[in-house]
């Protein structure tokens, strides 16, 4: 890690530390993402096993943050002055170490963008052909994800239950289903699809229920015919029966034809929602040069 | 006769692997076949790069094969714990060791861990047959 300079902290989660910093050879400014190695009885942590090699096969297509190398620094031989902030961790040599994910530097993300056209001096919409530009980029970024991520497994298995920030959370997966697949993911696409035209939130729920009864009072409480075996599902309850709303009211400014990907995108059935590949050839796009991706 | 020392080389390599290979296979015999087969390609991938030492001492192979069983177990889900795989064979690693080695080994591969081996297109292909018999499909899976 001798190699790197950090520069600032720019970021952190549950999982560690996020750092900006620099290549002291080639100048190149990346992002160090610190997660602690709780050097258990059991080696090297299997999330973080599978969460690298998962981001190591993703990080070759373009709309994939790109994962340059993985450092492993093992906490005895460390003087390394990436852990110079923190002294206390000297004096704890015997079980810690680091791994650091090197990944492409990028100035901002979505959601600070978004901030910016909501907030400060200037406030002002999202261009449309920015929103159509950014949202064919999310597709083919999601796209690449799935046809990678889980070729052949046919059978679906079943997953942790908690996934994905709340707001962009698929109503499958807050029902408690446990056989969730790529639909999960078109649902949060809708979500940021509509949050770019609104520069808000579309369902800013702060619990779980309270999640569902967002998504409910503008989409209609499903029923049985819209989505088989919803009434099955383990955190069904019995919800007040609204009528579902224009969605045009929600995205005015986005266009029949926008509204209509996004209706597609967050469909109740997770079998009738839209995929990443077939969104990329919805009419929505047609006036987008698409050869520049 | 370079022809010689190339095959003198290609023997012990072989001899190396051989070891190595039947190493995994007795640490891993109580798991999923495909479990073996992915330690097996981490082990032939980390010998590609690492290159094979000159003087192998006998308890490399084994610590080899903890590694690769242990990593191969991990990236598949299976319940398991070091210990399990280490019972027999006179060798046994503290957990320092064989971390070690994960890291050495995840290393070499650059973490490239999710291989595609021919028990990945198992299920694939199961899913393309209709068996008249749900309880020979049930078998299959």
């Amino acid at each position: 890690m001798e190699k790197y300079e950090k520069l600032e902290k720019v970021g952190e989660g549950t999982y560690g530390k996020v750092y900006k910093a620099k290549d002291k050879v080639t100048g190149q400014i990346v992002a160090l993402k610190k997660t602690r190695l709780e050097m258990d009885e059991e080696g090297v942590p299997p999330t973080a096993l599978r969460e690298v090699s998962l981001l190591q096969m993703l990080s070759q297509s373009l709309y994939v943050v790109r994962l340059l190398s993985v450092e492993h620094v093992d906490a005895n031989s460390t003087n390394s002055n990436l852990d110079d902030s923190d002294p206390s961790k000297r004096n704890h040599t015997n079980n810690k170490s680091n791994l650091y994910l090197v990944f492409e530097y990028l100035d901002t993300d979505l959601k600070k963008f978004i901030d910016s056209h909501r907030k400060g001096a200037n406030p002002r919409p999202l261009p449309p052909s920015l929103i159509q530009s950014f949202l064919f980029q999310l597709c083919k970024g999601v796209a690449h994800c799935h046809s990678h991520g889980r070729a052949f497994t046919v059978p679906l298995k079943s997953y942790t239950h908690e996934i994905v920030t709340l707001w962009y959370r698929a109503p499958e997966v807050l029902l408690g289903s446990s056989h969730y697949s790529t639909g999960v993911d078109m649902w949060s696409v809708g979500c940021i699809f509509a949050e770019m035209s609104r520069r808000q939130a579309l369902f800013p729920g702060d619990s779980e229920f309270q999640q569902l009864l967002h998504i409910f009072r503008l989409l209609g409480t499903p029923t049985e015919e819209q989505w088989p075996g919803v009434t099955a599902l383990r955190d069904w309850h019995v919800y007040p029966k609204w009528e579902p709303q224009n969605l045009v009211r929600v995205v005015p400014s986005l266009g029949p034809q926008g509204v209509d990907l996004l209706s597609k995108m967050l469909k109740y059935d997770p079998a009738e929602r839209i995929s990443a590949k077939a969104a990329m050839d919805h009419p929505y796009f047609d006036s987008l040069d698409k050869s520049q991706f | 006769m370079p022809s010689k020392i190339l095959r003198e080389i290609i023997d012990f390599d072989e001899s190396f692997r051989r070891e190595a290979v039947s190493s995994v296979l007795r640490v891993s015999c109580n798991f999923d076949p495909s479990l073996s087969y992915l330690a097996v390609n981490y082990l032939d991938r980390f010998l590609s790069s690492h290159g094979i030492p000159v003087q192998p001492k006998p308890w490399l192979f084994r610590l080899l094969a903890v590694a690769c069983v242990s990593l191969a177990a991990k990236m598949k889900e299976a319940e398991f714990c070091i210990s399990d795989i280490q019972g027999d064979g006179g060798f046994v690693f503290d957990a320092k060791t064989i971390q070690k080695m994960e890291v050495l080994i995840l290393g070499a591969l650059n973490w490239r861990m999710r291989s595609v081996t021919p028990f990945s297109f198992i299920s694939f292909f199961i899913s393309l047959f209709k068996p008249e018999d749900p309880p020979l499909k049930q078998a299959l899976k």
